[in-house]
Formats: structure tokens, C-alpha cells, sequence
């Protein structure tokens, strides 16, 4: 899978955290990763889309979404 | 000048080069040859109930023009009489006062058989002895050898017996024709053993002649499985001294062999936890006289260093060497072509093309030249095309810029766990 593919998926990534979202599960299978964002305290905008899942499947996506989460816990300890 | 003396579990060696009980080491006449060459001990051929050999013992494997790249070999241990062994050992070490003899040992395993053999040789005043648990043919087959090394409990109530009568040290050599070496190596130090020594010749079978079929090499046309050594297995064998040596609980000296054919590979072994390093093939290839560009060039290099003591070196790179699950999945390299030295040959671009990950562009200037350039962003830094490159500079590995923190695999499994934890104790 090309460079171009992660920066798509990264993209996606980065534009949910932009909006205020957190990483709230991780769940790997066979098919990559399904990352599910939430926010924390949903604003009135994002009310009919609290919960977000993406579909990652690059390496290098998956690498930056384990290190955007270590981030997040350490921000949140 | 650096210190180059040694001390393994109070074996002293005027420097940390030893000749491995093998054919080198066969008499008295030998030793005190590579003792005279400036070898700085000796472990004598394996001692025992003389045996019987076949004729026809050796193999090798050249490639691409080196000559005993891997060897193998199915001698067994001394075809002589115990003691004209111990005759010429007591003579060597008379003559030879300041340098190690270690009297390699292999009886069958009993209490009393252990006993005997070691009271009758530790009388002639050896400064140490080395336990036989790796021999992988022959003797192996009469529950000798690698046979008693491959079960934990026999090389533990071996090395006990053993210790039970000796007076100097007790080095216990190790087969690796094993999973996990670290597991045998615990066993030693649970019988008590001084040091451990590793490795042992590879269960080896060299190849069939494509004419005749015969096995190589053959006895009467039939072959049997052999021990290999040589350059081939030096990986195999540091890998082993390196678990051995960051495992928690083997705390004794290793003494380090498998592939030593120079200065190089000794400070190898020795950065990675070795006491000390044993060579045989490089001898058989090359002859005692070796001993002069390793001790000079291992000189040189501690002095180049700065480090006083060739004992300074043992075990520095230890703490280097890891499980998988503790290395940084954000550390990242690149290759890059320089154009300057670089042939054109393709080798590069094809290994990519065909068995990576097609980072490598062919492309051409203004001029209609040719040239080749990586896809930094695409390149995993696998180091493939640097390997098949013939030209040394023509292909750089280099670190790029950093983009996220370290992270290792189990940092990011341990988050993921910690987040699913958390979930639940939300709900």
C-alpha cells in the first residue's frame, strides 16, 4: 500500500481530531483496524454523529493512530 | 598497549584466544605449537573411552569463491588412550605454565564414570575442564554428547557430578541443536557449573554428489549426519551467547565460538557477553599462525578505543539487544542512491521491484542518462538493495526526521489493552 494511501487515511484521522474527537476503541481483525472516535462532549453540530468509525488499513496509519492514542492517555493522566 | 589477559571463572589466559577441542588440539605436539604461535589456551580434544573413526570426516561448503565458508565434520572425540592424553598434557602445561589448558571432557552419563575421568585428569594439573554436552554425531548416538545436552536434567545432575570431585573450574559446553539454549545453560548453572561455553557444532548434512549420490562426504557409500561450524554459523552462534547473556539467571561466564575466524568477530562475542572466544575452523583453514593478525588487530583496536582491558569489552553491547516487541516502530530509515558511485547495474531496482517494496525509480535526465532513485516516502528501509549492491557507497541507508515519538509494539498493545479497560470500566 502506497505513501498516498496512508496520507488519505491519515487525513481522515487528523480532520476527526481537528473537530474535537478522542479515539475511544480499537478493534483489529483480519481486515486492518476499526478506530472509533467520539467526542467527549458532543457539541449540538455533532449531535446526530457522536460516534465515528474508520477503516484504516495502511501500516503506516495504523502505526500513527497507536501513537496519536499513547498521546491522547498521556494528555488524559 | 591494552590489557589483553583474561579470566574466565579463574581460568587465566595471556589473551582471550583459545583453540576449541577439536582436531587442533589433538596432542601435545599441536598445542605446544599454537602455545609457541601465541594461542593463549588450549581446550583439549575431547578425552574419554578412546573411540573408533571413520575415514572420510570432513566436508565443506565453498561460496562464490570462498573456500570453507561452512564445515562440517564427523570425527568423534580422541582416539587415544587416556593416558597418553594426560602424559602429553602434563608435559604442555610444564612448558607452558602461564597459558590454559582445559581438558574437554565426555563420558557416558554415571556418577562414577564422571568421577573417575575427572579425578584422573585434574591430577596432571589442567586449569579447567570443559563438559561435552554438544557433540551432535556419533557419540550422541551412545547417549553421549548433544544426547545428554538436549535434557536440562542431565546436563544439570551431570554438571552437579562433576562438581562434586573437581578442583578447578567446570566450563559446561552447550549443543545448539536445541529450541531455546537458555534452557540448558540455566540447567549448567543449576548443577553449579563455573562458566558455560557455547556453541557446539549444527546438526549438518553437506549435500549429495549430483554424479553418484553419494552423501557428502561418505564412508563406503553411506553418510551420516555431521557438526557444522565455520563462518556460516557465527550468527547462529552469537544469538545464542547474547540470550545466554541477558538471560536473569545465567550469571556465569560464557566462553564464546561458532564462526570466529578473526579479531572482528572475538570483540563480537565478547561485546555480547563472551569471556573470552574459542576457534577451531579457522585454524584447520588457515593454521595456528591466524593467532598473530587476531591478537595485533584486537591490540590495535582496544587501543584505537581507548580501552584499557580487553575484559572492559565483555558484555558492553548486552543491554543493545532486545525482544522485537521492545523496538520502535517509529524509527525509520531510507535508502538512497548515490548517482556519483553508482554502476547502474539494476541489482537494486530489480531486488525492489521483485522482493520489496517498488521504491526504486529508473529514470533518465535531460541528457538521456540514466539513473536510479528511491521513493523515500515509500520505502520501508527493508536495506535489501544495499545488501544485493555491489558497490560499496553506492547505497546509503539513512534515518529520516522523526515524525512521531518512539513507540514499541508493546507500548502500543499495552494502550490498546488500557483503552478496552477503561471502556468497560465506563459502562
Amino acid at each position: 500500500m502506497s505513501y498516498q494511501e496512508f496520507l488519505v487515511e491519515r487525513e481522515r484521522m487528523d480532520a476527526l481530531l481537528r473537530r474535537g474527537y478522542v479515539i475511544k476503541r480499537v478493534h483489529e481483525n483480519l481486515s486492518g483496524a476499526f478506530i472509533e472516535f467520539a467526542l467527549p462532549t458532543p457539541a449540538a453540530s455533532e449531535l446526530k454523529q457522536p460516534l465515528q468509525t474508520l477503516h484504516i488499513q495502511t501500516a503506516d496509519a495504523r502505526k500513527y493512530v497507536s501513537s496519536l492514542l499513547i498521546q491522547q492517555m498521556k494528555r488524559s493522566s | 598497549m591494552a590489557d589483553l589477559s583474561m579470566n574466565l571463572a579463574g581460568i587465566k589466559s595471556p589473551n582471550p584466544f583459545w583453540l576449541a577441542s577439536a582436531p587442533p588440539t589433538n596432542s601435545g605436539y599441536q598445542v605446544q605449537r599454537a602455545f609457541e604461535a601465541g594461542w593463549g589456551g588450549a581446550v583439549w580434544k575431547t578425552l574419554g573411552e578412546p573411540i573408533l573413526n571413520v575415514s572420510s570426516r570432513f566436508a565443506a561448503i565453498s561460496f562464490n569463491g570462498q573456500r570453507i565458508a561452512g564445515f562440517n565434520n564427523i570425527e568423534l572425540i580422541t582416539d587415544r588412550p587416556l593416558e597418553v592424553n594426560l602424559k602429553e598434557i602434563y608435559e604442555t602445561k610444564k612448558r607452558f605454565p602461564n597459558h590454559a589448558i582445559i581438558a574437554s571432557l565426555m563420558v557416558e552419563p554415571k556418577r562414577e564414570k564422571w568421577h573417575e575421568i575427572v579425578k584422573r585428569v585434574q591430577d596432571v594439573g589442567v586449569d579447567g575442564f570443559e563438559l561435552n554436552f554438544g557433540c551432535p554425531h556419533g557419540m550422541a548416538e551412545r547417549g553421549m554428547g548433544s544426547a545428554s545436552g538436549q535434557v536440562p536434567e542431565l546436563v544439570e545432575k551431570q554438571t552437579y557430578w562433576v562438581k562434586e570431585v573437581a578442583e578447578k573450574p567446570v566450563i559446561v559446553k552447550l549443543t545448539p541443536n536445541i529450541t531455546d539454549i537458555t534452557a540448558t545453560a540455566e540447567a549448567a548453572v543449576q548443577g553449579g557449573a563455573d562458566a558455560i561455553s557455547m556453541i557446539n557444532t549444527i546438526n549438518s548434512l553437506m549435500g549429495v554428489d549430483l554424479d553418484t549420490w553419494h552423501i557428502i562426504p561418505h564412508v563406503a557409500g553411506k553418510g551420516a549426519h555431521g557438526g557444522y561450524c565455520g563462518p556460516a554459523v557465527k550468527p547462529i552462534a552469537l544469538n545464542m551467547v547474547a540470550e545466554c547473556a541477558r538471560h536473569p539467571r545465567i550469571n556465569v561466564p560464557i566462553s564464546g565460538m561458532g564462526g570466529v575466524s578473526s579479531w572482528k568477530e572475538a570483540v563480537e562475542f565478547m561485546l555480547m557477553g563472551a569471556t573470552g572466544v574459542q576457534v577451531c575452523t579457522a585454524v584447520m583453514h588457515h593454521g595456528f599462525r591466524i593467532i598473530e593478525d587476531m591478537v595485533e588487530g584486537l591490540q590495535h583496536y582496544l587501543d584505537s578505543k581507548g580501552i584499557a582491558s580487553v575484559m572492559d569489552l565483555v558484555g558492553k553491547a548486552v543491554h543493545r539487544y532486545s525482544d522485537w516487541g521492545n523496538l520502535d516502530l517509529n524509527y525509520k530509515v531510507a535508502a538512497r542512491i548515490n548517482t556519483d558511485v553508482c554502476i547502474n547495474c539494476n541489482k537494486c531496482y530489480i531486488a525492489c521491484e521483485d522482493a520489496s517494496h517498488q521504491c526504486i525509480d529508473r529514470l533518465a535526465d535531460a541528457t538521456g542518462r540514466e539513473y536510479l532513485k528511491v521513493r523515500e516516502e515509500d520505502c520501508v528501509g527493508c536495506n535489501l538493495c544495499s545488501l544485493v549492491c555491489p558497490v560499496d557507497g553506492a547505497i546509503d541507508m539513512v534515518e529520516l526526521p522523526r515524525e512521531c515519538p518512539p513507540m514499541t509494539w508493546n507500548e502500543r498493545q499495552a494502550a490498546i489493552s488500557a483503552l478496552t479497560v477503561s471502556n468497560a470500566e465506563a459502562k
